[in-house]
């Protein structure tokens, strides 16, 4: 971002600039002791931000400020002054902000970001869900799910991946995720992991695609890898497939289960959707074994067999 | 286009009235409870909301701070009895700030803000595509 700065007195203008410049990703393009020098030059600097002081000798911030609209500025203004009492008319003016002197860089910080704009992430994205045994959500090749403040963020989202992408109540997710909790309470936690998802998930550049709609919400999985998913996609296709193609269908399907869905997690709800995928498992175990054997290969029997005793023994 | 209210009702029906003088406003969704306000918000993509920062029972700041947690495009206009809290509104991202009782156009202008700052994001959402 460009900067141009309007300060009448000197050292309150070199002082801005130099805490502007310390926090850095932003250039002053220009600094003005008087507003008309600026006002002559603005059209050739075209900066997306002015700080402007409000009282000057030569003419105020708010005449400076509707002169600039005369001309067809576009920037952005931030009124600086060490007076509080032009803030309402700031925002008559849509000046984006006003700060009042002495300036903090914590302030100024706050300043910029609102003068940037926000980038809403748009467009497909690459989002991993791995559920079996250890959950993480990987993008761009990290695992993000590690960093989220509350633990009931990711417990939300596995709880939505769980019930496979469809609409569930949210008085369901809410007693499953808080059990403890007064209904009202629950509901409320509900809405702040749901905001605080949107929220963090947004600031990173990312999108967990959550919908909300009156009294349900779900996860829409399309065009999102999930192991889950895919560990059912390929038993559906190894039903479907010719003898030839079953067997690796099947291997592959194996492959994926590392263990239960959330294992390592301890989500309290988790029962019954790890019942149903260990059921699944052993099944196809035992249809590998049997697979096997029938062709006379005793060594991949055995390796399934092995794989097939220590499902059992857990 | 829609616009939120959030206040008891005897603060807001004025505003309201103002409103439906201006015309174009197809929904106005008026909230005394913090709860029922925030589910409501979290089912709009994007809001304009009102806010009666005159209640005594709660402060304005703590309603913000809730408010604006609902999501990034909840643009907040705090109505106010007097000027004093203005620049307090400046700091923690007030998106306009209006006195009561509110003037027409300054209504007007705050929802023609509005209308614009969306239509910059979406150029914006364009433009990263």
């Amino acid at each position: 971002m460009n900067a141009v700065l309007v300060d009448d007195e000197y050292y309150a203008l070199q002082g801005l600039k130099m805490e502007l410049e310390e926090i850095g990703d932003i250039r002053i393009t220009g600094l003005y002791e008087d507003p008309l020098k600026m006002l002559d030059e603005i059209a050739e600097l075209r900066p997306d931000l002015i700080f402007l002081d409000v009282e000057m000798p030569q003419m105020d911030g708010f005449e400076v400020f509707a002169r600039l609209m005369e001309m067809g500025c576009t920037s952005n203004v931030v009124f600086v002054t060490a007076y509080t009492q032009y803030a309402v008319r700031a925002f008559e003016i849509n000046a984006v902000d006003y700060i009042v002197k002495p300036v903090t860089q914590a302030r100024l910080i706050k300043t910029l970001e609102r003068s940037r704009p926000v980038a809403v992430p748009v467009g497909p994205m690459e989002l991993r869900f791995n559920c079996f045994r250890h959950f993480s959500i990987v993008t761009g090749g990290k695992d993000i799910n590690a960093g989220w403040r509350t633990r009931k963020a990711a417990e939300l989202i596995a709880f939505l991946i769980s019930e496979g992408g469809n609409y569930t109540a949210k008085e369901k997710i809410a007693e499953a995720l808080w059990p403890e909790q007064e209904g009202r309470i629950a509901m409320s936690n509900l809405y702040m992991a749901y905001h605080y998802i949107n929220k963090q998930s947004s600031r990173l550049g990312f999108r967990i695609p959550i919908e909300s709609e009156r009294g349900k919400m779900r996860i829409d999985l399309s065009g999102i890898s999930c192991d889950l998913l895919e560990f059912d996609r390929l038993l559906g296709e190894a039903r479907t497939a010719s003898r030839e193609k079953r067997p690796a269908l099947m291997e592959r399907a194996a492959a994926l289960y590392t263990g239960l869905p959330f294992e390592d997690a301890y989500f309290g709800w988790t029962g019954e959707i790890q019942g149903r995928y260990e059921y699944r498992y052993l099944e196809l175990l035992e249809q590998l074994v049997c697979h096997f054997k029938s062709c006379d290969d005793l060594q991949n029997a055995e390796v399934y067999e092995k794989k097939l005793r220590d499902a059992e023994m857990d | 286009m829609e616009i939120t209210l959030f206040g008891k009702a005897e603060a807001m029906s004025e505003v309201n009235h103002t409103l439906k003088v201006i015309g174009g406003v197809e929904a106005v969704s008026i909230f005394e409870n913090l709860f029922c306000a925030k589910e409501h918000l979290a089912e709009q993509s994007s809001a304009l909301l009102l806010l009666d920062g005159d209640d005594e029972d709660v402060s304005w700041q703590y309603l913000v701070e809730e408010l604006q947690g609902c999501g990034p495009e909840v643009r907040i206009v705090l109505l106010k009895e007097d000027s004093y809290d203005a620049v307090k509104a400046y700091d923690v991202g007030v998106f306009d700030y209006l006195l009561k009782p509110v003037d027409e156009k300054q209504l007007i202008r705050v929802m023609v803000k509005y209308m614009l700052n969306q239509k910059n994001l979406v150029k914006l959402e364009k433009s990263e595509r």
